[in-house]
């Protein structure tokens, strides 16, 4: 089901002048909103905490998108009945959605990965993935970088690199255009390193077509340079179409569970890691490399499944986008807090390449899991999701954010609100949403995935394919002969732009 | 079914013989068939089957033609009608009367009103469902239901492997009752570095049974990950009651002497008693048999 942006919210938020002189500022339609949950008719049955999604769209062709969450390779087993775990996809640009056991995994696991994360390359129509696999020594799930140029076909993906001792690794990729290296798939991977865990990138800068490694190097880049006791697990990256790459680290300089005192450290890389000293383009007052965005605040570290907080657990977030059509505009989103009670999510931008960093453009208080993406025409694309409370409870509410004029003003369409408290969360997997979701944009158009239940709300329309009651909203088995307990989905979303943004 | 209820229809019974049982059948099957059709049935090893997604009998609907826009119908690909699930990851009967999409392993090999036996793997689960054959045997054959039958088997007693290796690689098996919970003391126990560490905690089980090694005392204390660490492994609580497949493992804060039940299995219902006592006797018994001469 497809819905108009600008027909569902448009939130300045200050007053309701600004408001009202908003909304008459926006022009009547701008994009148009899809929804489709990913789930497919022959597994409605599927009743599993699908959590911690991520994306990937080929830009070389929108139509093509893989999606991955934590799903397992049946829909009604309670650990992995083979080898290969779940990836989604679609070959008609999200409309529908089939189940491709193609990644990496192992028999009798509860979880098919430990963390996934997907990316197309620019141009080779190449899918990249990362992940920490499944194996028999789980304290120590190794990271896979994956690799496949037929990501609906029925082989497994590639295994172009493992190594033990990491966390949480985010991939990025790209094809350079022009020069000696047009034609080249780049891949990033940001992580955290080794048992001291430290921010660090590993990175192929032409990784479409050679065997493995295919070059990705045995050790990672560390692009930690100041003392610290360990980082964050998160490290975001976000490369420009020349090649220029930024990334984003928490630093946590003192502290113990449950909270760290951190620095938010963005990094730069000019030449995409071709240098000597990757990764160092971008220094601070201190003289060392990386440029700290802010300095000294808490980031909590909650490892359980709140209940003053939608039954989510808490870690830190961060997100980072950098403007195609200008290097030096970017924007990163970050949280801190010390519970549940003060996490907030915050938006700051440069304009400079990185070197001098806005005062906070949005706080949005009890908001994680933020996807920053900015399109072909400059406008910033948000999407967090946020636990609000009202008479009935918490709900968790799913934000996508537009602004053309870096969060002066907004548009914003809410595209799911859910009880927070249905379904109860398992305890057998540590997010419940996820500790992360994503937003990426492809020329003027956006791209998203985000988790929540299936019997939420949705303003701005949904699409199911999975069997369900269209008067009581319940999910139902594949026979239809009954319910199926509600339980948490992966949703894909698109905005595609219907006119030119004039403000 | 889930391994585990298969586990304990299968209590009292001996696991050998239903190994022994299901590859007589198949060896015998596949004779039959090797007469009758020599050229496919030598193609049928016990791996086929026990490397197959999904096993079916079904009658071939369309050639080069497809169910799903995500598989474009070519030479390689069949439309089939499921009538008879043999074995389906999980095992349920939804399918069955369904078209499904076959990507054949060679083109040409079927022919409409066919009805074969599939042996195939997951592909593509959409609006439909698309496998990829591994082997075909046609069903008119003499053998056939031989087949079937001793797929099930095999298929049955090979869902009990997981569990024999966890019981095979145990230092203790005891049944009995979690009578305390508690978090370490600060000396033992540090704070987790990872969201992916175990914070260990301790449990203290009143022995009621010993199935497997010596316990020389009626109270036993092992620990568990009280976190989100090493997910599927038992959260114990108090009053819990059950077998403890107990293990040795190599972990930061983990002393070598201390037992732990990690894995999903090593948590078992009273119900699989007598299986656990039959696959603890008949390991013994091999582990002790004396080696046979060159």
């Amino acid at each position: 089901m497809t819905r108009a942006l600008s027909d569902v919210a448009v939130q300045p938020a200050k007053s309701l002048f600004m408001l009202l002189t908003v909304a008459s500022l926006l022009p009547a339609v701008d994009a148009q909103i899809t929804v489709v949950d990913l789930i497919p008719q022959t597994w409605s049955n599927e009743a599993h905490q699908d959590c911690e999604p991520n994306i990937a769209v080929n830009p070389a062709n929108p139509l093509q998108i893989a999606c991955s969450t934590f799903t397992l390779d049946t829909p009604s087993g309670a650990t992995m009945s083979g080898s290969v775990a779940p990836l989604f996809v679609s070959d008609d640009g999200g409309n529908t959605w089939s189940i491709n056991k193609i990644i990496p995994s192992a028999k009798g696991k509860t979880l098919p990965t430990q963390d996934i994360t997907l990316r197309f390359g620019g141009k080779s129509g190449v899918l990249y993935g990362a992940i920490l696999r499944q194996a028999d020594n789980e304290f120590n799930p190794p990271l896979n970088l994956l690799r496949t140029n037929n990501f609906m076909g029925p082989e497994p993906m590639t295994v172009l690199l493992t190594r033990d001792n990491e966390d949480q690794p985010y991939v990025e990729a790209m094809t350079i255009a022009t020069g000696v290296d047009a034609g080249k798939d780049r891949v990033y991977v940001g992580h955290n390193n080794g048992s001291n865990a430290i921010a660090a990138i590993d990175l192929s800068l032409d990784a479409a077509t050679s065997a493995p490694p295919d070059g990705f190097s045995l050790l990672p880049i560390i692009i930690e340079t100041r003392n610290t006791s360990r980082d964050g697990p998160q490290v975001r990256l976000a490369i420009h179409p020349t090649g220029i790459v930024y990334g984003v680290f928490y630093g946590w300089r003192s502290g113990d569970p449950p909270v760290f005192t951190a620095d938010v450290v963005v990094v730069r890389d000019d030449s995409g890691g071709k240098s000597s000293k990757p990764f160092q383009d971008l220094s601070d007052s201190d003289g060392l490399p990386g440029k700290r965005v802010v300095t000294g605040i808490s980031v909590p570290w909650l490892n359980e499944h709140l209940k003053d907080f939608g039954q989510e657990r808490l870690g830190g977030d961060l997100a980072i986008a950098v403007d195609p059509n200008d290097s030096k505009r970017v924007f990163i989103a970050y949280s801190d807090g010390t519970s549940a009670t003060d996490y907030t999510l915050r938006i700051r931008s440069s304009t400079d390449g990185g070197l001098n960093w806005s005062t906070d453009l949005q706080t949005l208080s009890k908001a994680k899991n933020p996807g920053l993406a900015i399109n072909s025409s400059g406008t910033v694309g948000l999407l967090y999701q946020q636990v609000t409370e009202n008479d009935t409870g918490q709900r968790w509410i799913t934000h996508f954010v537009r602004t053309t004029d870096g969060f002066a003003h907004v548009s914003d369409a809410v595209l799911a609100d859910s009880d927070a408290s249905l379904p109860t969360a398992d305890t057998s997997v540590g997010p419940y949403l996820g500790d992360y979701e994503h937003l990426l944009s492809v020329q003027n158009n956006f791209f998203g995935i985000f988790c929540t239940s299936n019997e939420a709300k949705f303003p701005s329309g949904i699409t199911l394919k999975r069997n369900v009651d269209s008067k009581t909203k319940h999910m139902r088995n594949l026979q239809n002969t009954a319910d199926v307990p509600p339980s948490i989905d992966p949703f894909f979303f698109k905005v595609i732009e219907t006119t030119n943004s004039s403000h | 079914m889930t391994a585990q209820n298969e586990r304990t229809q299968k209590a009292g019974r001996n696991s050998t013989d239903y190994k022994f049982v299901g590859i007589l059948g198949l060896l015998l099957g596949v004779f039959t068939l090797c007469v009758h059709q020599p050229v496919w049935a030598a193609t049928l090893p016990e791996q086929l089957s026990l490397k197959s997604d999904f096993i079916f009998k079904g009658t071939v609907q369309r050639i080069n033609a497809s169910t799903m826009a995500a598989v474009p119908a070519t030479e390689s690909t069949i439309v089939v009608r499921v009538d008879e699930i043999v074995q389906a990851k999980p095992p349920d009967d939804s399918l069955r009367g369904k078209e499904v999409t076959v990507v054949l392993r060679s083109p040409g090999t079927v022919k409409v009103g066919q009805q074969s036996i599939f042996f195939a793997n997951d592909y593509l689960a959409g609006n439909s469902i698309a496998v990829t054959e591994i082997g075909q045997v046609p069903d008119k054959s003499m053998g056939a239901l031989n087949i079937k039958e001793s797929i099930k088997s095999i298929v049955k007693e090979h869902a009990l492997d997981p569990l024999r290796k966890r019981i095979e690689t145990s230092i203790v098996i005891v049944g009995g009752k979690v009578v305390e919970t508690k978090s370490l003391p600060q000396e033992l126990s540090e704070k987790p570095e990872s969201d992916r560490e175990p914070e260990w905690w301790a449990a203290t089980i009143e022995v009621q049974s010993v199935y497997k090694g010596t316990v020389p005392d009626k109270k036993l204390t092992i620990r568990f990950p009280h976190n989100f660490a090493l997910p599927g492994s038992p959260k114990f609580s108090e009053g819990q009651q059950g077998i403890f497949l107990l293990h040795h493992e190599k972990a930061r804060m983990l002393p070598s002497e201390v037992l732990v039940a990690l894995d999903p299995l090593d948590f078992q219902p009273f119900d699989s008693s007598s299986l656990i006592k039959e696959i603890v006797q008949l390991q013994s018994i091999v582990a002790t048999a004396p080696a046979s001469s060159p």
